[in-house]
């Protein structure tokens, strides 16, 4: 999905002519919260996720990526759509979805004088930090498991999953050392509550080898998720390796949905992604 | 004597008696830390009088960067309690807590001498108390043309308005935090020691205003910023990017200078995945969750 300069997604249409942005998410089920909001509401439309969230089964630190991802595609139907919308939470099995629609009308013209007034208002308050309407959406990318977005006349509708945990085994580091490379391999989840450790170990690591170069591979075959404290302890140590001369570092096996995550939120750049360790270890 | 607009900590000088109103022992804490800091680097004797144990309260000062240990060896911090200095037992009087002063004075000489009351030990059962304002005319008078200075601070969620307002008249400052936003919701003020913003409760685009002006104001002085916001719950992308872009905007012309951001776990993740590990000028520190 291409998105217009103000983060909203750019108006797609049927073969009709038409879109129906409820249409693609038509649940069947009751949702366990349907709330209307409006700038002045944003708050409490937090609060009431974060409080379902959490009743839900959501881990807390999950609850949290959760609101700042309907706040930011509430927001962007505050800001730049019809001033006010509707978000619905529905809970599966396995996971909680998320409906943010506003009945605003994206059009072209409409939404470029918003933003243009926007851009004049913030430009006379507060000259030296301009914002970006839409990074807005790419963290949001970032924290979701799914995010889907459709425009029309209708207005905007934007939907995003986020997985309730399932039973699965307890985080764990392991280290060996093959064919002259340090393997990690990572288990369970990587989240606030192992993220911390995780740090430590590889800032350990590249303090052990501070005068040789460390061939780090992170395997990740066994992980089974991250929220956004865990993804950011993967960039941070993408982040020292790259800082630290001579060390270089690899993700093997990472599981099918969460390299798909990393290309959806944009970060597959930031790493180097292989099949196996054993790949790894020939092109480290 | 009359008192002024609300003075910045940091502009106070020898002879000044002020009184100081804070909102929370945070704001009292980081007020005093700068008080404290400004007058040891000037070579003053410092006395800080509170209720909060003399462990915690160079505690308190020594998490605000300032160097407790040697100061308090040197002699020339003191942080005590208010028994046999302000109080005997429960008992306060006037013309004793001034006998008390005008020794600390003398002993300081011309050393010079910064004086820092938490005037709580007022709001508990305290026989005498009526005499709080003949007090603080005693201690204005004591200090006009010497090289002392007061500072009496008062919780002014807790201190009625009458008796606020009775011994208002006998400082010749008022001072208080800078603050940007206060309500419910949101607080975004100065923080003193070490210098930056506070930012307290659930901050969104609908603030940014007061955001650019606090983060404008913090980076205007010279040296580090810390932008503290451990007691932040909440942030969304607009005003953390506008922190971020802050923080970007300072290193081309003084590259020695940081933009310390200090937040809950969940919050540093945020700030990463907006990209804080890309910028040189940035240290992201942890907090634990309170």
């Amino acid at each position: 999905m291409t998105t217009n300069g103000d983060g909203r997604p750019q108006s797609t249409t049927t073969p009709q002519g038409t879109t129906t942005p409820q249409s693609t998410t038509t649940p069947q089920s009751t949702p366990i919260l349907d709330q209307a909001f409006d700038a002045g509401s944003l708050y409490t439309l937090r609060a009431a996720v974060a409080a379902h969230a959490t009743q839900a089964g959501l881990a807390p630190d999950r609850a949290d990526d959760l609101v700042i991802a309907v706040h930011e595609l509430a927001a962007n139907a505050v800001r730049h759509g019809a001033g006010h919308g509707r978000l619905r939470i529905w809970r599966s099995d396995q996971a909680l979805r998320c409906e943010i629609t506003d009945d605003g009308v994206p059009d072209a013209e409409d939404a470029k004088d918003a933003e243009n007034a926007e851009n004049a208002a913030s430009e006379a308050q507060a000259p030296e930090w301009r914002t970006e309407p839409g990074h807005g959406l790419s963290l949001v990318r970032q924290v979701a498991d799914h995010t889907s977005l459709s425009s029309g006349r209708d207005g905007t509708s934007a939907t995003i999953s986020f997985a309730l945990a399932a039973s699965g085994p307890p985080f764990r580091l392991d280290r060996h050392q093959a064919d002259g490379c340090l393997v990690l391999t990572v288990t369970g989840p990587l989240d606030l509550a192992s993220a911390a450790e995780f740090s430590r170990t590889i800032a350990d690591l590249l303090n052990e080898n501070e005068n040789g170069s460390v061939k780090l591979i992170l395997d990740l075959a066994s992980l089974t998720g991250w929220d956004s404290v865990g993804l950011a302890a993967l960039i941070t140590a993408q982040q020292q390796v790259s800082a630290t001369q001579g060390a270089r570092m690899i993700l093997a096996g990472l599981p099918a949905h969460l390299e798909q995550h990393l290309r959806e939120a944009n970060l597959n750049d930031r790493f180097t992604l292989a099949d196996s360790p054993a790949t790894a270890a020939k092109t480290i | 004597m009359t008192v002024g607009a609300d003075t910045q900590i940091t502009d106070l000088t020898v002879d000044d008696h002020a009184c100081l109103t804070f909102g929370e022992s945070e704001e009292l804490f980081d007020l005093t830390a700068a008080f404290v800091r400004d007058g040891l680097d000037g070579g003053l004797k410092v006395v800080w009088l509170s209720d909060a144990t003399p462990d915690r309260a160079t505690a308190e000062l020594a998490r605000r960067g300032i160097a407790v240990a040697e100061a308090l060896a040197s002699g020339q911090l003191v942080a005590a309690s208010y028994e046999g200095r302000l109080l005997a037992g429960q008992v306060f009087s006037a013309g004793q807590a001034m006998t008390w002063l005008a020794a600390e004075m003398a002993t300081a000489g011309t050393q010079g001498l910064r004086l820092a009351v938490d005037m709580s030990w007022a709001l508990g059962p305290v026989f005498g108390v009526e005499q709080l304002p003949e007090f603080e005319e005693k201690v204005a008078a004591a200090v006009t043309g010497t090289t002392v200075s007061v500072l009496c601070q008062y919780d002014r969620e807790r201190f009625d308005p009458v008796t606020l307002a009775s011994v208002a008249a006998f400082h010749t400052r008022s001072v208080a935090a800078a603050t940007y936003h206060a309500d419910v919701m949101l607080r975004i003020c100065r923080q003193y020691a070490p210098p930056g913003i506070r930012l307290a409760g659930e901050l969104d685009y609908q603030a940014a205003d007061s955001l650019a002006l606090a983060l404008t104001e913090a980076i205007r002085l010279e040296g580090d910023v810390t932008i503290n916001m451990a007691p932040l719950a909440f942030i969304d992308v607009s005003c953390a990017r506008m922190i971020l872009d802050a923080a970007r905007g300072l290193n081309p012309s003084t590259p020695s200078r940081r933009v310390i951001l200090r937040c809950r776990p969940g919050l540093a993740a945020r700030f990463v995945l907006l990209g804080a590990a890309d910028i040189p000028a940035l240290s992201l520190v942890t907090v634990d969750d309170h």
